[in-house]
């Protein structure tokens, strides 16, 4: 008789229509067909298994044995990890040039084994409900995470927290006039119904990833380790492939709801951009000090693979 | 010592009302700050963590207190000296649930400790403060619940 | 084990663990973690159900129902509330059952105020139960209307929840908003409706007093002074979420500030009443919060085992006709409302509701409103509707559950009756967002 298949239990810290979690869905089906009889992905569910934030430790208390989440959902356990942020090149370059290995070696020491880049392409935006200019934020409260803290306080911006799911009424009743979030996902919360501007000036690269429990890795036979890896390429580049089809869908989608995509000056967007990416990578290298302190050399390596 | 006990019990639920008193504030000084162009980013994320602390610490108090809301049909449907019995039991697995829970809380509050790990909110603070309310809370209800059952104990050989 | 199979046993577990009297709290966390001991191992699961315990409580969100308690702690120790309550008194007069109207009314108008079912229930049952109780009501009709329209926060706007159903099942997050509206008063009117006719026919139920002769410029100086520091207070939590100053949460914390200072200023506030009011409070909300925390790592591990799915799933291979579809959804929608926190029922039968809404080409916001007066109901049935567990928190010593149970079974049925009015007349929905358009 044939061995039962290993299961691995894995979700999303999103509901399933988002992008991400179909995503995983994805990679579950492709595990499945080629790994047949050896291994089988089982897709558990969101939000509704563990908290967004508790997913990694789910994972690695072997409460699920994979996730497909974002690097802002761990930063207490690999802060590192957000240095994915501050990459230009696309995830199937990143494994190209080398960035690849440095993330696995980096989530492999909090004992995680780092699959896939799922960023695909997609970036981060600013959305606004009062008409803006320049890159000049006094005067606005902007609702951010910890993404878009380190642009908004150098813009002169009023940065507030609000709960996800207070934002549309935040927005509504004026609490904030702005918000930032990733280039698709605000229709999965609403937010377009009180959006009116779009700044198109996405900036940084989107930080979610495939992780898997490092020691039910290690447990598999080398041979589905290997073809794992494998898939696991190949699944960066058909996500990149779907989200550069997605992006257009989502923007014809926010332009027939009658947001505007608005843009500033040449000399002012490239102000912001040069903006963002100081602030950003400035607050990345103080978050990380100890690490990049005991690793000499980090920093070069992940800027030059990463750019 | 029973009575100096019950005083740091009494101590723990006043602290908890000063902190729910504290984050009306906060929040409160907040917003009108905001209204001026200023923001207290902590004032989310401590207010988040004092919510917390307000129930961990209400938490042995309230049991004191039999506070802790329970369905009641039953009970009150048995003899004095059954229920008595029951509350004995039940009071047992209680203070058994308390003690798990704070031994896995204990873990995760070292593990967060010699780790070095902070929240990933906008504002951070190191992990173990927010995870040690939860064995401090569990491990005082532990007590409690026991104390409760040996009160019961002695009801129900009184009777 | 099939996950319908382990969902019973869950829930059997639950109700056994109740029923000897555990507390509600410790009952959930009994069942979750010899739940999470066998189907995900003992060790470093535990771990993470501790976690579950953090993040469910540090939950900004949350405030408003310390805050709300608070306040109304604030108003009832100072004596603001039952002064103004005896001023409006004096104005319903002959009125059977008033005081039990006039906790329908402001659940109604706090309601407007607030997203937060329990927050609402627990200021309402604050500030008005101590009076009905003296008065001699009924159970019926004190605790029953509080418990019914403390419900009412969810339903008619602010209402995160449903803003959250409206994005999970893909429809106007302002239509439903506004399609709620209606609804929400129609509920209000018929437990009003019902209060009014079972005191008439039985006046024992809210005995009236003997009320001394209605003196009208007496009433007026009463309504003036002693409605004046409540209306401040009222306005500081309205008028700074309409004017676009805080969010419906952070208007919480201006209410109970203003309600200090009202308190203050009224001169009714002892050091003694006010640490009265501070572990008054913090009796309600540490019960409460603890039960939520432990109610969501309940919901997790069911969700995890999978039964909820199953039997969403179940139901959606029978092949019926749309009416008994729809009929058949809210049921699994009650029976899941029974033993699980109402996002995660969102979260789990949205996904397979919304493509079968599709499939019989049923009005998305239509059926969000059945739904969601469903899910509010869930927070009144027995036996772990959290508004009943609220109402035993703020009832006086010696209030048995049961008593709480048959207090809000009336009103469980006006909110069946209400959807099935819906059901069969969908315009009472699609009214209003038409109107606005
Ligand atoms: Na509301
Ligand atoms: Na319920």
């Amino acid at each position: 008789a044939r061995a039962e298949p290993v299961v691995l239990r894995a979700i999303t810290p999103w509901q399933v229509e988002y992008d991400m979690s179909q995503a995983l869905l994805m990679f579950r089906d492709m595990v499945n067909e080629r790994l047949a009889g050896k291994v089988e992905v089982r897709y558990l569910g969101g939000p509704e298994i563990a908290d967004p934030g508790n997913q990694f430790d789910a994972m690695k208390n072997g409460v699920v044995d994979m996730v497909l989440t974002a690097a802002a959902y761990y930063r207490s356990e690999v802060p590192a990890a957000a240095a994915v942020m501050f990459t230009s090149k696309s995830p199937t370059d990143l494994r190209k040039s080398g960035y690849a290995d440095i993330m696995r070696e980096l989530h492999a020491q909090a004992g995680v084994e780092y699959l896939a880049n799922t960023a695909g392409g997609k970036k981060y935006r600013l959305y606004f409900k009062t008409p803006i200019e320049n890159p000049d934020f006094s005067g606005k409260s902007i609702r951010v995470s910890p993404v878009y803290l380190p642009l908004v306080r150098a813009l002169g911006g009023t940065p507030v927290n609000v709960a996800p799911n207070e934002l549309y009424t935040a927005l509504e009743r004026g609490v904030v006039q702005g918000y930032g979030w990733p280039e698709t996902g605000i229709r999965e919360l609403g937010l377009q119904e009180q959006t009116k501007y779009v700044l198109d000036t996405p900036f940084y690269s989107l930080d979610t990833a495939l992780l898997m429990n490092k020691s039910v890795y290690d447990g598999l036979p080398d041979d589905v380790k290997e073809e794992l890896q494998k898939i696991s390429v190949e699944f960066e580049s058909k996500v990149e492939e779907k989200i550069g089809a997605l992006l257009q869908d989502e923007n014809e989608h926010l332009r027939k709801e009658g947001l505007n995509f608005i843009r500033f000056s040449p000399e002012d967007e490239a102000l912001f951009l040069k903006t963002a990416y100081e602030a950003g990578w400035n607050d990345f290298l103080a978050q990380n000090k100890t690490l990049i302190d005991a690793n000499p050399g980090l920093v070069e390596r992940l800027e030059v693979a990463g750019n | 010592m029973n009575r100096a006990y019950n005083t740091f019990l009494d101590i723990c639920g006043g602290v908890s009302a000063i902190l729910i008193a504290f984050c009306a504030l906060a929040v409160s000084l907040d917003v009108i700050l905001r209204f001026f162009g200023e923001s207290l980013m902590w004032v989310f994320e401590v207010t988040e963590l004092l919510l917390l602390y307000v129930t961990m610490l209400a938490l042995p108090w309230l049991a004191r207190e039999r506070g802790h809301i329970c369905v009641d049909v039953l009970v009150n449907n048995l003899s004095p000296a059954n229920a008595a019995r029951l509350d004995v039991c039940t009071n047992m697995a209680v203070a058994a649930i308390c003690l798990l829970i704070t031994w896995w809380g204990g873990l995760s509050t070292v593990d967060a400790y010699s780790r070095n790990l902070t929240n990933d909110g906008l504002v951070q603070y190191s992990l173990w403060i927010s995870r040690i309310a939860i064995p401090f809370g569990f491990g005082l209800a532990a007590i409690e619940y026991l104390r409760l059952s040996a009160q019961s104990a002695r009801k129900g050989v009184s009777k | 084990m099939s996950g319908i199979a382990i969902l019973s046993l869950i829930f059997g577990g639950l109700v056994g663990l109740l029923v000897i009297g555990m507390p509600i709290a410790f009952a959930f966390a009994t069942v979750t973690i010899v739940s999470i001991i066998f189907l995900q191992g003992w060790g470093a699961p535990l771990q993470s159900f501790v976690l579950s315990i953090d993040s469910g409580v540090t939950n900004f969100t949350l405030l408003p129902i310390a805050l709300f308690v608070l306040m109304g702690e604030l108003l009832w120790q100072s004596n603001i509330a039952n002064k103004a309550l005896s001023a409006i008194d004096k104005w319903f007069g002959r009125v059977p059952g008033r005081l039990s109207l006039l906790s329908v009314a402001s659940g109604t108008a706090f309601s407007a105020l607030s997203g937060s079912t329990l927050a609402n229930t627990a200021m309402l049952g604050k500030m008005l139960l101590p009076e009905m109780k003296r008065k001699g009501y009924a159970d019926g009709m004190s605790m029953g209307p509080i418990i019914a329209s403390g419900g009412l926060a969810m339903l008619v706007p602010p209402s995160t929840l449903a803003v959250f159903y409206a994005t999970i099942a893909h429809i106007s997050i302002g239509a439903l908003l506004i399609a709620l509206i209606l609804p929400g008063l129609l509920l209000a009117c018929c437990y009003g409706a019902f209060i009014v006719i079972s005191c008439w026919l039985n006046p024992a139920l809210a005995p009236r007093e003997e009320s001394s002769d209605f003196n009208l410029k007496e009433a007026l100086r009463e309504l003036v002074i002693y409605i004046l520091p409540l209306s401040v207070v009222v306005f500081s939590v309205v008028g700074v979420i309409f004017m676009g100053i805080a969010t419906p949460t952070e208007a919480a914390a201006l209410g109970c500030v203003s309600s200090l200072i009202m308190a203050f200023c009224y001169g009714g506030l002892s050091t003694r009443k006010l640490i009265d009011a501070g572990m008054g409070t913090v009796r309600i909300t540490g019960m409460m919060l603890l039960i939520m925390a432990m109610a969501i790592g309940f919901s997790q591990i069911l969700a995890y085992s999978g039964g909820g799915r199953e039997l969403v799933g179940f139901v959606s291979t029978l092949s019926l006709q749309p009416l008994m579809l729809i009929g058949l959804m809210m049921l699994v929608v009650l029976v899941l409302g029974c033993f699980m926190e109402q996002i995660a029922i969102m979260l789990i039968t949205l996904p397979i509701f919304v493509p079968l809404l599709k499939l019989i080409d049923a009005d998305g916001v239509w059926f969000a409103v059945m739904m969601l007066i469903n899910l509010e109901m869930s927070l009144m049935t027995p036996p772990f509707g959290m508004l009943l567990f609220v109402m035993k928190g703020v009832a006086p010593d010696g209030t048995s559950i049961g008593s709480i149970y048959r207090a809000s079974l009336p009103y469980l049925a006006i909110n069946g009756l209400v959807i099935a009015l819906i059901l069969f007349n969908p315009w009472i929905v699609t009214i209003l967002p038409s109107i606005m358009k």
